[in-house]
């Protein structure tokens, strides 16, 4: 454990919550709701501490960073990220700091659980910091998980780690920047090139810039009670839909493509295998909504279907139709998407399809070695082996994940939550969608929660958002042991 | 015409053989004192004691005043410096025998450019591309392709069962368009006449046009159930490589490999076939994994011996047919009483693509049987005393026969009535004795 680099790290991290949180308060400021102050103090202060810290903290030369660094700063930096974004919330008076905080977290970890009641009731500017939330969390989870993840060695991005340029020591901090660089380019059209399809499919420069960023981070935020569905309108589901997907998409792949390996980029099974589970889960719930009756139209029973499987696919959970009043079957399809989730490398959540994939090929493999007791069955992807310790990995995260939905469940359940809505929420925030079924997913669930159970969904937020064992770590003895 | 040999190992061996009894003048150079030993007493060539990649050696073995340079040492990198050095000389023609793929990549011919090869010998692939053609046509236990495979050959071992046991060649109806051009017998290879009786275990070589073989070793041949599931014992480079072709041809492939990391690595690269890691061949095994129902056991591990026996025992389990890898002459005459049904020996291949290159202007392709025997491809040149005449009237040297004709696009199986024409491509069955004179009739 290195404090002065954590430190140094958790300065820059401050210091550029900071600098975002400067954007809804020049907005406040223009647009004179009175509202500047709460978020330009908070700004300045996160600024010039973050500064403060980074430069008593400045790493010479030689200064070396551990993998437990590594886990310390992720795991401490959401936490002090979701702390400092709540403030604007608690100090509009929007919500109590508690809810402020699960805001935020869900924000942050791009959840898109939300204990505001009615956003349209809500000062424009906290609207547009809640949807900025996500937006900067989803950046970071891409920067994390695509450029940090792979060379460190935790989630499911270690996958790629073979095909990125050879790391070594003295080159991996530059590497790490330029790869970041390339990425955050690749967020910021993405955010811009939805933006611009918004408004030119017809919705209003607000709307438009606060869906575009809730969208790429894929968390859900709305400026309307009723979600997409308040728009009632085809060209804006298109384009809503089309962005969910292409957030889900792994960034490692755009950035293939972005170095002209687009031939890489369009064959990964991953990418295929997340396109087909979302057609089958439309096709099959288009079936579903129609023969049951849900809908007599067969075009709208698709149109709903498919912006539904894309919506919980990626984790975005963005709803045209009212799913709690879907046939079983479509809603029982819809929590299994939401358990997929989409690819890794996105802000997407859910397990991982390529995680899917693999553990799909494993159990596969181990059926035939039932039959062919000495066949040798290496895992591949893609033509590549996927080396032994992975596929271990694999099946440990998928037991994690089982344990983890139940030991949440229980702590809920501990609140005298009913059963159903107990599961429903600790699913909702580990698949990080912030939505279930029945009452999980509106505001006044989560409102009326007593203080500790939403702290323990905020913390299972970042469990999930994490990918688990990243955060699982720091309780284990050995993290602590020197 | 003189030539430098590297390496007195099998192909090496072989190649001076042939090459010194086709007149040239011979230089074997050969790091191994006994393989020195046992090349001088065998074979009319000089014979040098060295390293093959020393210019000391190379001037020794007189390399400036040489036209080509064969490099078939087991090493790589020595066969490719004798090339480099030799080009560098001003040998005019290179042959190199390589392993690793790493080296050569047929898809990327640069390499060779850059190593100095002229032609590069690629034994495993050779011994893959073998198999592989012998399990396509079901019933041969050898195929052989000339005029750029639209002629083929196949070699028919025959069975007691086989229909055209017991007949005389004239009696034998066989599809149009083909014909029994040789026969092996007891190791000896014969021209049949009209009056030949066919015996069990006789080995027949039948010709036709393309596409049409399979056909025509119908006739003569007994078990000719398409080839489906194959078993192949040993992912060595051979196994690998003929995993992967067969693969391609749509049959099901299994692989059993006795080093794990090997399996592993074998594994990665199958898409549809697998591989079994196994220490031992046990029965249970076997059975278990259906050895006993398989259309062709192939065995292809870098142990001859352990190839022979372990095809022998999947043909007594009940292997439909049986296939070995030799890598070595010695064990090759006891396939038969073995019960294996083909052996492919990489050695032979590599020593036949060699000549065929040497050879190359005259002589545009060959084939080396059992028995000394060849099938060789001819171009007909213009002033050939037996041209235009038809074949009954002319003599042809004994021992030789005529199979097929290509003329321009037609293949033709001549009769008696058919003559030779200018520019015609001649595939030839003779045995070792008519060689020379088959040649001598067709030199421009």
């Amino acid at each position: 454990m290195h404090i002065k680099v954590i430190a140094n790290a958790l300065g820059v991290v401050a210091a550029a919550l900071g600098a975002a949180m400067l954007v809804p308060g020049i907005f406040a400021a223009f647009t004179g709701e009175g509202n500047a102050p709460i978020f330009l103090v908070p700004a300045f202060a996160s600024i010039v501490g973050g500064g403060v810290l980074f430069y008593f903290t400045r790493r010479n030369e030689n200064t070396y960073v551990s993998i437990r660094d590594v886990f310390l700063i992720v795991s401490l930096g959401w936490i002090g990220v979701a702390a400092i974004g709540s403030i604007p919330f608690a100090v509009s008076g929007t919500l109590s700091p508690v809810n402020a905080f699960f805001d935020s977290m869900a924000g942050f970890t791009t959840t898109g659980a939300s204990t505001i009641l009615v956003p349209e009731d809500t000062a424009a500017s906290i609207l547009l910091w809640r949807s900025m939330s996500q937006w900067a969390g989803g950046i970071g989870i891409i920067v994390l998980f695509v450029s940090i993840a792979p060379i460190v060695g935790f989630g499911a991005t270690q996958l790629y780690s073979a095909e990125m340029p050879n790391p070594t020591q003295e080159r991996i901090t530059p590497r790490i920047q330029d790869t970041a660089k390339v990425l955050t380019y690749i967020y910021l059209s993405l955010t811009v090139g939805i933006s611009a399809a918004l408004l030119l499919a017809g919705m209003g420069l607000f709307d438009a810039v606060n869906h575009a960023f809730t969208t790429v981070a894929t968390g859900g935020y709305s400026t309307r009670s009723d979600s997409i569905a308040a728009f009632d309108s085809a060209p804006i589901e298109a384009v809503i839909i089309v962005g969910m997907i292409l957030s889900g998409t792994n960034f490692t792949l755009y950035f293939f493509a972005a170095q002209g390996r687009l031939r890489r980029a369009a064959t990964s099974p991953e990418l295929l295998a997340y396109l087909g589970i979302i057609a089958t889960g439309a096709l099959i719930m288009t079936g579903s909504l129609y023969f049951f009756d849900y809908n007599d139209s067969l075009l709208r029973s698709f149109r709903e279907a498919l912006f539904q499987s894309a919506s919980l696919s990626s984790g975005t959970a963005f709803s045209t139709a009212d799913w709690n009043a879907w046939d079983s079957f479509s809603q029982a399809i819809l929590m299994v998407l939401m358990a997929i989730g989409g690819c890794a490398g996105s802000t997407s959540g859910g397990i991982k399809v390529v995680r899917i994939v693999l553990l799909a090929k494993s159990a596969a493999q181990d059926a035939f070695r039932m039959i062919h007791p000495r066949a040798v069955t290496p895992l591949t992807m893609n033509g590549r082996v996927v080396p032994e310790r992975l596929r271990v990995a694999f099946l440990g995260f998928f037991f994690v994940y089982g344990a983890t939905l139940a030991v949440g469940t229980l702590l809920i359940a501990l609140h005298q939550v009913p059963l159903g809505s107990a599961f429903g929420a600790v699913f909702a925030c580990v698949n990080i969608t912030g939505t279930s079924l029945g009452p999980v997913g509106d505001p006044d669930f989560y409102a009326a929660l007593p203080a500790s159970a939403k702290f323990i969904l905020a913390f299972f937020m970042l469990l999930g958002r994490l990918e688990l064992f990243t955060v699982l770590v720091l309780l284990t003895p050995a993290f602590w042991r020197t | 015409m003189r030539t430098v040999i590297i390496g007195a190992g099998e192909v090496g061996f072989t190649t001076a053989r042939m090459l010194s009894g086709e007149g040239h003048q011979v230089v074997l150079i050969e790091q191994d004192e006994a393989l020195v030993q046992s090349a001088t007493e065998q074979l009319d060539a000089l014979v040098i004691h060295g390293n093959g990649a020393s210019p000391k050696s190379l001037s020794e073995a007189g390399i400036e005043k040489a036209d080509l340079l064969v490099a078939s040492s087991n090493s790589d990198e020595v066969n490719i410096i004798a090339c480099l050095s030799s080009k560098a000389q001003g040998v005019e023609r290179t042959v190199a025998r390589l392993h690793n793929p790493d080296y050569y990549d047929p898809e990327e011919p640069l390499a060779r450019d850059l190593l100095g090869i002229d032609f590069v010998i690629h034994t495993e692939e050779m011994a893959a591309r073998a198999i592989k053609d012998a399990l396509m046509v079901p019933g041969a236990i050898n195929i052989d392709n000339f005029a750029n495979d639209s002629i083929e050959v196949a070699e028919v071992a025959l069975d007691e069962d086989s229909p055209i046991v017991g007949q005389a060649l004239k009696d034998v109806i066989l599809p149009e368009q083909s014909l029994i051009v040789g026969v092996v017998r007891d190791g000896e290879a014969l021209v049949p006449g009209g009056g030949t009786v066919l015996r069990e275990k006789d080995h027949v070589l039948l010709i036709s046009g393309r596409r049409r073989l399979a056909e025509v070793v119908r006739a003569a041949a007994t078990d000719t159930a398409p080839v489906k599931d194959v078993v192949i014992y040993g992912g060595g480079r051979i196994g690998l490589r003929l995993a992967l072709a067969l693969e391609k041809a749509k049959m099901s492939v299994k692989v059993i490999e006795r080093s794990e990391d090997r399996a592993r690595v074998v594994a990665s690269q199958l898409k549809r076939g697998f591989v079994l890691h196994a220490d031992a061949l046990t029965e249970d095994f076997l059975r278990q994994e259906r050895v006993d129902h398989a259309d062709a056991f192939v065995a292809v591990t870098g142990d001859d011996r352990a190839n022979l026996l372990a095809a022998m025992y999947a043909g007594r389990l009940g292997a439909r047919r049986t296939i070995a890898g030799l890598s070595r002459g010695e064990f090759a005459p006891l396939s038969e009483a073995l019960g294996v049904d083909v052996t492919i020996s990489p050695r032979m291949l590599a020593a036949e693509a060699i000549l065929r290159f040497v050879r190359k202007g005259e002589i545009v392709n060959v084939a080396l049987l059992e028995g000394g025997a060849e099938i060789i491809e001819l171009r007909v040149p213009e002033k050939c005393p037996l041209n235009g005449r038809p074949l009954s009237e002319v003599s042809f040297p004994k021992g030789a026969i005529i199979g097929a004709l290509l003329r321009g696009e037609e293949v033709i199986i001549p009769t008696g009535r058919d003559s030779l024409q200018p520019g015609d491509d001649a595939v030839i069955f003779t045995v070792e004795s008519a060689v020379d004179e088959v040649e001598k009739l067709f030199a421009s």
